[in-house]
C-alpha cells in the first residue's frame, strides 16, 4: 500500500490530485486528509486513483507533528509513504522517516517499483543533473508534481473512514498565534498557470506591464529573488532554488540575468523567451527566444499587439 | 547560553557539479564554501546573542569542511566544532542529523540551534527537523523572521496562503530562509580576529553516535541536456514585440484571443 499526506498547508487539491495520479499505477493509494472530504473530494480523489481515504481533523494550524503522529498509527511495514514535495510535505517525510528508521528521498519526479526495489529520479544541483536512485520499497519519498501530467486510471469509489486515533499536540511543537490570509488574486496561482511572465531588477521596479499581460494571458506574475529583497514582489512570487519551481508551457523573463539559483526554479519551462538589455546576460543561454532590448518598450508594444488581436477576433 | 548554528561545506555552485566514481559529490575536487543559506543562520545567530553568550558553529564532514567553520567565525561565530571521520564520507541525512544533534548535545547549554532551511549541494531541508527530534525539541522552519525572548522563540513565516508568526518553547531548532535579511559581509578586522578563536575538531570515538545505512543508493547521474541555443532578436523598431507575439500565437492561438 502507499500512503500519502494530503491537504498539507502548502498543497492544493490539484496537486494533491496530481501526486495520487502520480502513484496509483504502482499500488493501491491510502490518502491521509486533513478534513472530513466532501462529495466532490471523494470523487475527485477516486477519479486519480485513491482506493482508500483516511482523514483526522489537522488543520493548516495544527503542528506537523500531529501529521507525523497520524501517519506513523497508520503506515504499516510493508507500506511505502509519500508526500508532496513541498515544505510541510518534506518536514513530514523527514520525521516520519527518521521515526520509523526508513531510508527517505527527496523531490522524487518519477518513481517506479519492482521485486520489491524502488526506482526514483530526481533533479540536483540546480537541474544540472539527474540523478537515479535505488531504494527499499517500504521508504519515504517526496515527489514534485510541478509540470507532471501523468495518465489517470481507472477511478475507483474510495471508501472513507475517519482515522481512530487520538492525536495530541506536542507542547514542544511551534504554534501558530497569528495569521494573514493573503489575496489569492483572480488569475490562476503560479504553480499553475501556463504562461508565467516574470521580471526581476531590471523591471526597476515597475511590474505594470509585466501584470498586464499575464491577465491579458491569462498567466501569473513571478519574480526573481532580487524583486522580492526590494519589495517590488510578493515571496510567494519567488521562482527559484529558494522560491518555486515552476514548469509552464512559456516562462517570459523580463530583466532578469539567469542566475543558475533562478535557472533552478525554471528550467523545466516548456518555451523560455528572454527580454534583457545585455547581449551577454546568462539568461540567453537558457532560452528558446532572446530579445535583447528594453524590457518596459517590448512587453508594451507586446501588450498593445495582444489587446487589439482580442478587439479584432469576438468573443 | 550557547547558540549552536549547524553549517555545511559545499561545492561553489556557480562551478559545474563534480560527481566521483560513486556518483557521490566529490568534495576533494570541489572548490568549497560555507553554504550561502547557512549564512544567514550565522548572521542571525550572531544577532539573537545576548551579551556573555556564545554562538558556536558546527559542521560535520572532511578535515577541508573546516573552511565553512571559518567563514562562521569570520561572520561573527565564537568557536568552532568540527566533527570528522573517515566513516562518515557520504553519510545520509539521518547520520549527519545524528551527528549534529550529538554534537549540540555535547555543548551541553543549548537553547537554540540555527540552521539554513536547506544546503545548496543536497538541498534536501531534512536535516533541521530531523536534528530537532533527535534531541526532543520543537522544529520552527523556514523563517523569515526570529525573535529570541525568555524561553521562547517568535518566527515569521511566508506560506503560500498566508504570513503565519509562531512560537517555539526553548530549547529549539529554526532554520531561516534567504529572505530573513541578507547576511553582512565580515569586515577585515573581523577576519583577523576569528583567527584567534578556538575550533575543535573531533571523531567519532569521542562522540558516539549511532549511524545506521537506510539504503538509499545512487546508480546513475547524467547531465541533464541543455537547451537549444536560443534564436536571438535584437529589437529595433518594434521587431522585439512582434517576435514574442508570434511565440504567443504559434504556441497559445486561443491565448491571444
Ligand atoms: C542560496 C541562494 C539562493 C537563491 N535563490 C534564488 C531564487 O530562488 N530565485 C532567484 O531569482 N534568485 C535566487 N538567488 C539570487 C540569484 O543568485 C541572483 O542574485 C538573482 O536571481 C538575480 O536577480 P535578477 O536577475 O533580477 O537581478 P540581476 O542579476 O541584477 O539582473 C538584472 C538583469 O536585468 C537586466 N536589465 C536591466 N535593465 C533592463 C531593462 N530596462 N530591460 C531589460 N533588461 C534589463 C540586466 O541586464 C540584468 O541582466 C539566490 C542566491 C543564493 C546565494
Amino acid at each position: 500500500m502507499i500512503l500519502c499526506p494530503l491537504d498539507l498547508l502548502d498543497t492544493t487539491p490539484e496537486a494533491d490530485e496530481t501526486l495520487v495520479r502520480m502513484v496509483a499505477g504502482l499500488d493501491q493509494v491510502t490518502c491521509l486528509l486533513g478534513s472530513e472530504p466532501d462529495r466532490d473530494r471523494v470523487a475527485s480523489l477516486g477519479a486519480a486513483g485513491a482506493e482508500r481515504l483516511l482523514w483526522a481533523p489537522m488543520a493548516p494550524e495544527s503542528p506537523t507533528g500531529l501529521r507525523v503522529d497520524a501517519l506513523a498509527s497508520c503506515v504499516g511495514p510493508e507500506d511505502l509513504v509519500v508526500a508532496p514535495a513541498t515544505r510541510q510535505g518534506t518536514e513530514i517525510a523527514a520525521r516520519l522517516a527518521l521515526r520509523l528508521g526508513r531510508a527517505i528521498s527527496v523531490s522524487a519526479e518519477t518513481i517506479t517499483s519492482t521485486e520489491g526495489q524502488l526506482e526514483v529520479t530526481a533533479g540536483a544541483f540546480s537541474g544540472t543533473w539527474r540523478l537515479t536512485a535505488e531504494l527499499p520499497y517500504a521508504s519515504v519519498v517526496t515527489m514534485s508534481t510541478v509540470g507532471a501530467d501523468p495518465a489517470t486510471g481507472a477511478p475507483r469509489a474510495p471508501e472513507v473512514r475517519r482515522l481512530d486515533v487520538d492525536l495530541v499536540p506536542d507542547p514542544r511543537e511551534p504554534v501558530v498565534i497569528g495569521t494573514t490570509a493573503k489575496d489569492a488574486g483572480d488569475g490562476p496561482s503560479l504553480a499553475q498557470a501556463s504562461i508565467v511572465v516574470a521580471g526581476g531588477r531590471g523591471t526597476d521596479g515597475d511590474f505594470s506591464l509585466l501584470e498586464q499581460l499575464a491577465t491579458l494571458l491569462g498567466g501569473a506574475v513571478g519574480s526573481s529573488r532580487v524583486a522580492v529583497d526590494l519589495g517590488w514582489a510578493g515571496p510567494e512570487q519567488q521562482v527559484g532554488q529558494t522560491g518555486a519551481t515552476v514548469a509552464p508551457d512559456l516562462y517570459i523573463a523580463a530583466g532578469i540575468s539567469g542566475a543558475v539559483q533562478h535557472l533552478a526554479g525554471m528550467s523545466a519551462a516548456k518555451h523560455v523567451v528572454a527580454i534583457n538589455t545585455d547581449p551577454d546576460a546568462p539568461i540567453f543561454r537558457s532560452c528558446d527566444l532572446g530579445i535583447v532590448g528594453d524590457l518596459q518598450t517590448v512587453l508594451a508594444e507586446t501588450v498593445t499587439t495582444v489587446r487589439s488581436h482580442a478587439r479584432a477576433i469576438p468573443a | 547560553m550557547t547558540i549552536a548554528v549547524c553549517v555545511k561545506h559545499v561545492p561553489d555552485p556557480a562551478d559545474p557539479a563534480v560527481l566521483a566514481a560513486d556518483l557521490r559529490v566529490d568534495r576533494e575536487a570541489a572548490a568549497g564554501m560555507l553554504c550561502s543559506l547557512d549564512e544567514y543562520a550565522v548572521d542571525r545567530a550572531v544577532q539573537l546573542r545576548h551579551p556573555g553568550e556564545r554562538v558556536v558553529a558546527v559542521t560535520m564532514g572532511p578535515r577541508g569542511a573546516r573552511a565553512a567553520v571559518t567563514r562562521a567565525l569570520q561572520m561573527g561565530a565564537d568557536e568552532g566544532l568540527v566533527i570528522t571521520d573517515p566513516s562518515l564520507a557520504g553519510a545520509d541525512a539521518v547520520t549527519t542529523a545524528a551527528v549534529l544533534a550529538a554534537a549540540v548535545r555535547s555543548l551541553g547549554d543549548v537553547d537554540l540551534v540555527l540552521c539554513g532551511m536547506s544546503s545548496t549541494d543536497g538541498s534536501t531541508g531534512t536535516v533541521p527537523p530531523m536534528v530537532a527530534d533527535l534531541l526532543g525539541w520543537g522544529c520552527a522552519g523556514h523563517a523569515v523572521a526570529v525573535v529570541r525572548e525568555a524561553g521562547h522563540v517568535t518566527i515569521e513565516r511566508d506560506d503560500p496562503d498566508a504570513r503565519r508568526t509562531l512560537v517555539a518553547p526553548l530549547p529549539a531548532v529554526v532554520s531561516v530562509t534567504d529572505l530573513s535579511g541578507e547576511p553582512s559581509y565580515p569586515s577585515f578586522k573581523a577576519i583577523l580576529a576569528a583567527k584567534r578563536r578556538p575550533v575543535r575538531e573531533v571523531s567519532l570515538a569521542e562522540l558516539p553516535v549511532r549511524t545506521s545505512a537506510r539504503g538509499l543508493r545512487t546508480v546513475a547521474a547524467t547531465v541533464a541536456p541543455p537547451r537549444a541555443p536560443a534564436r536571438i532578436v535584437t529589437d529595433v523598431d518594434g521587431s522585439g514585440a512582434h517576435a514574442l507575439v508570434q511565440v504567443l500565437t504559434d504556441r497559445f492561438p486561443m491565448g491571444v484571443s
